[in-house]
């Protein structure tokens, strides 16, 4: 699957890319306007991480030019502008997404993941992994085909997990995306510890091996 | 005193003291005027009885003349070296049988060859009913003329000073954050009109300056984002190296600060946005509801630190824009849970008008005026040091008032809402 990644700070798109490059994603980086506008017309993809500041015009710009040509990629604003001007403008022209700078690369992997899953398989949200099988529009988990009794964010929890399925994933990141908008409220993010023993503790007593992983000093991590 | 009072109390002040000074000495000026005349009438007077004299044959004739005017006596004298004399004395009047003021001329004439004296007099009555009736009259036209200088330099004084006041009165409404910058109607005056100038000049240039300084704010902040989100992102990557457990524990807090880099960022952002966010539209938003979901959103962060909310809300709807309420509202509680100690208790009080959220803890070791000033920080505590700010200036900006007041121990925050 490809990404295309529209954004000008080299180093940013260097992360991302690095961030991507152990799944099963492909990412291409266009850094201005041009060349954004280029590749969206020669070829698929199936995301665009979108900045609206550009060398060469404005991002949003971008989003008409998809839509004739055809284009059924997914877009993603990503932007240092967090303004709810430009979210609103972007999500009504188009855009499936928006995520403010600074950002936390497992919660750009949830979003893309997410998007992907709306966009490429509709009507099918059913994940496998493992022994686990997830259902994402009823937002319920079945290990060995046995249903797992999880509140909404022990589930919402597994699946940022998942998405970010061998990756290191901080606390921060964890809180933030379980907290959505309400995450500026909390000084800390202690309540994440938690939600996690808990899960384990579902996912252990049902039969599955302990696949979330205690990273000391940083995070967590899913692997089977 | 106002000016207006203070040119007019001058100008009183030498009024009086002119009217003082003004009427003894005009009475004694007409009194002598009036005076001259007399004399000069008695000696006119003595002249024509001289003439007359001439006139008559016999002493018999003066006995007569004598009896007929009263005001003249004519006595036979030794000498006629004898020099005329004029004064006043009170004598008695035959016609009205009281005494009265006269002025006497006694001075000597000749009949027949003989030296006689002559007394002539005259009642100095009517004389001096009419320098009082001068004095008076002289009087009240100076106290009219004062008095209506008076009035007519207060009132044109007021109409002068109109544009002062008005423009006085602009000032008192001036907001330096407020989208426009002030402005007069034309003084023809012009003083006025230069000062008028020189205040819409200043002003105009205190806001260029404090928009200059938001923009930075805001223009700032946002340039800090992307070399965050860059940070932020090799922080990620790194943590997939698998690190040892000391580099962890460094990345650890640097994430944390990291964090707290971002939210402080964010909160500068919204600080210079509330301006704009202001104009909002407001709706009816029942408060009591509001604040119970937000309270039920903090909650697991005050379990987390075995803190208990007290809430006593009474049914109250206020007139306010939601995402400007939430704000101010979330400020105040995560403001409160960060400094509440642990297995202490919030409590929230709302009653008509006004929202009170308090909590135990130690005084402040700073002036309480400063608590809603940025980066006015009491301890080493996680916040960021903004929330209050923002506070304040959701309260300057939609015109309801915060208080902050601490006694027995515990600090108090209200918010007092206009009625809607």
């Amino acid at each position: 699957m490809k990404i295309l990644i529209v954004e000008d700070e080299k180093s940013l798109a260097e992360s991302i890319t690095a961030y991507f490059s152990e799944t099963d994603y492909l990412c291409e980086l266009a850094p201005d306007y041009e060349s954004a506008s280029e590749k969206i017309a020669l070829h698929e993809y199936d995301c665009i991480l979108l900045d609206i500041t550009l060398p060469g015009g404005n991002g949003l710009k971008l989003l008409p030019e998809l839509k004739r040509h055809k284009k059924n990629a997914g877009v993603i604003i990503v932007s240092a502008k967090n303004s709810i001007d430009d979210k609103i403008k972007g999500l009504d022209i188009g855009a499936d997404d928006y995520l403010p700078k600074p950002f936390h690369l497992a919660e750009l992997g949830a979003r893309v993941n997410a998007l992907i899953r709306r966009k490429k398989f509709e009507g099918e949200t059913f994940l496998h992994i493992g022994s686990l099988q997830l259902d994402i529009a009823g937002k319920s988990v079945t290990i060995l085909n046995k249903k797992l009794d999880l509140t909404k964010s022990e589930f919402d929890l597994l699946l940022f997990l998942i998405s970010n399925k061998n990756k290191v994933v901080s606390k921060n990141a964890i809180g933030e995306h379980l907290s959505g908008d309400e995450a500026d409220r909390f000084d800390n993010f202690d309540f994440v510890y938690s939600h996690i023993k808990n899960l384990k503790k579902k996912m252990t007593e049902a039969g599955s091996t302990d696949c979330i992983k205690t990273i000391y000093g940083l995070g967590y991590k899913f692997e089977l | 005193m106002r000016l207006l009072n203070r040119t007019l109390l001058n100008l009183s002040v030498y009024s009086v003291i002119i009217l003082i000074l003004v009427t003894p000495v005009f009475y004694r000026i007409i009194n002598r005027i009036i005076w001259d005349e007399v004399d000069e009438n008695l000696l006119l007077q003595k002249n024509e009885i001289q003439i007359r004299m001439n006139r008559l044959k016999a002493d018999t004739n003066l006995l007569e003349w004598q009896s007929l005017d009263s005001n003249i006596k004519i006595e036979l004298a030794s000498t006629t070296s004898f020099h005329d004399s004029l004064f006043t004395r009170q004598q008695y009047n035959s016609v009205t049988g009281e005494t009265a003021p006269y002025r006497v001329l006694i001075t000597s004439v000749i009949f027949q060859n003989k030296p006689y004296l002559l007394t002539v007099r005259v009642s100095l009555l009517e004389q001096e009913d009419l320098i009082e009736a001068l004095a008076i009259t002289q009087s009240i036209a100076l106290v009219f003329l004062l008095a209506g200088m008076l009035v007519i330099n207060w009132r044109n004084s007021r109409a002068l000073w109109k544009p002062f006041y008005k423009t006085v009165d602009s000032l008192k409404k001036f907001e330096l954050e407020k989208a426009k910058p002030i402005s007069f109607a034309p003084s023809k005056i012009k003083e006025f009109n230069d000062l008028n100038k020189a205040i819409a000049q200043l002003t105009a240039r205190d806001h260029q300056v404090f928009r200059n300084q938001k923009e930075f704010t805001e223009n700032a902040s946002h340039e800090i984002q992307t070399p965050l989100a860059i940070v932020q992102s090799k922080m990620e990557m790194m943590m997939q190296t698998n690190p040892s457990h000391v580099q962890a524990g460094l990345m650890e807090e640097m994430m944390i600060a990291l964090t707290r880099l971002g939210r402080l960022n964010k909160g500068l952002l919204l600080l210079t946005k509330i301006d704009s966010l202001s104009f909002l539209e407001r709706e009816k938003i029942n408060l009591k509801e509001f604040l119970e979901k937000l309270i039920l959103v903090y909650q697991p962060e005050a379990n987390q630190k075995t803190i208990s909310f007290q809430v006593s809300l009474h049914q109250q709807e206020i007139f306010f824009n939601p995402l400007l309420l939430d704000i101010l509202l979330s400020n105040l509680l995560s403001n409160a849970i960060r400094h509440t100690s642990p297995g202490n208790t919030i409590s929230v009080l709302l009653s008509v008008q006004q929202m009170t959220i308090s909590n135990p803890g130690e005084a402040l070791p700073f002036e309480s005026e400063k608590i809603f000033n940025r980066f006015q920080k009491g301890s080493s505590k996680t916040g960021a040091g903004i929330g209050l700010a923002i506070v304040k200036r959701i309260a300057e900006t939609t015109g309801i008032s915060v208080r902050y007041e601490f006694y027995n121990d515990t600090h108090f925050f209200s918010v007092f809402f206009e009625k809607s």
